[in-house]
């Protein structure tokens, strides 16, 4: 995926909604990706390091969680974790393609000041 | 204080590509997400396509890090062609590709191509706002692509297995091919082809035809 866009999102996103509610410093931020995210955890960490200096997040202390993917098959209803690459139900075989939620990364909350 | 956003960090592609896709849908034109690695054949598929569709007024947009290699191979099969020069991304955006719609006048076509960036990877992330995508492989890549990169193969209409005029000198397998799409994706449709000796071709350029068919009675209905 592309941590450096995420992260400009992530600077963005918080910029405005922070604004928006008259927070002039953030303390803390909580970051989470779905499972079958395709997001490196380093590779975003090392961004947020590199690429925070002089923004609103530069003294945020930033943590990051992987939410568990997990899936409803449509046609027999059982909930299985998908798996890469077929994603099939294991119960009928089932090809499914996952979930937005199970591919996004999203700011979860954030607090401040 | 504590804030809750649970904002997705790629909304704002999602919501450019809904946009994108209502657009398209008002003006009754096709849009085409063309995907696949550097050298797989998009290029020259699409010459050959274009060809077979001169009947109908066709526009494309070409990505590519650099040059405009591409659009000048395309340019005397279409009515208008852009080459988007990324400089370095790796994918498409729905945002840039609506700003095209609109200030390059692309919404009088018929049916508008985008050849991505050559990639199994990240223009799968990215919704363009396509009415299907299309992934190749190349039968010189192997039998193991769609397996080590499925979203690419999984979340397209129509795959096409390109270069088959090189089946003789290549330990390519096209049913464990389909085999594996088809896990992936019942519903898939996959073409093998050679631009180089026509061979699948017309199928091909039916299919494409009658998707095109669909939109337009979808819109007069």
């Amino acid at each position: 995926m592309h941590e450096l866009s995420l992260v400009k999102s992530i600077i963005e996103t918080l910029e405005q909604d922070s604004r928006s509610r008259g927070i002039k410093k953030i303390t803390r931020l909580h970051i989470v990706a779905g499972e079958l995210a395709s997001v490196n955890q380093r590779a975003l960490e090392f961004a947020l390091e590199n690429v925070v200096k002089g923004t609103i997040i530069e003294q945020t202390q930033i943590d990051f969680s992987v939410r568990e993917a997990w899936e409803n098959c449509p046609d027999c209803e059982k909930e299985f974790k998908p798996k890469p690459p077929f994603y099939q139900c294991p119960g009928c075989s089932k090809a499914i393609f996952p979930g937005a939620e199970n591919r996004s990364v999203y700011i979860d909350f954030y607090e401040g000041e | 204080m504590r804030v809750y956003l649970a904002r997705d960090l790629l909304q704002a592609n999602q919501t450019d590509a809904i946009e994108n896709r209502n657009i398209l849908a008002k003006n009754n034109t096709l849009m085409v997400n063309v995907m696949g690695s550097p050298g797989c054949g998009k290029t020259t598929l699409l010459q050959r396509t274009l060809k077979a569709l001169s009947g109908y007024r066709v526009s494309v947009i070409v990505g590519d890090l650099y040059t405009s290699e591409d659009a000048e191979k395309l340019a005397p099969w279409c009515e208008k062609v852009l080459q988007v020069n990324t400089e370095g991304a790796c994918h498409l955006e729905a945002g840039y590709i609506g700003r095209l719609l609109i200030e390059e006048n692309l919404l009088k076509s018929d049916i508008l191509f985008v050849e991505n960036i050559g990639n199994l990877v990240c223009p799968a992330e990215f919704d363009l706002g396509e009415d299907f995508r299309v992934a190749l492989i190349s039968i010189t890549e192997g039998n193991d692509k769609p397996r080590k990169y499925p979203l690419l193969f999984k979340n397209a209409e129509a795959v096409l297995a390109t270069k088959m005029d090189l089946q003789p000198f290549c330990d390519f397998n096209t049913e464990e091919l389909e085999k594996n799409l088809k896990e992936m994706n019942p519903n898939l449709n996959i073409f093998k082809v050679s631009c180089k000796s026509g061979e699948g071709l017309e199928p091909w350029f039916e299919w494409v035809g009658s998707q095109l068919m669909v939109k337009k009675r979808s819109a007069s209905s």
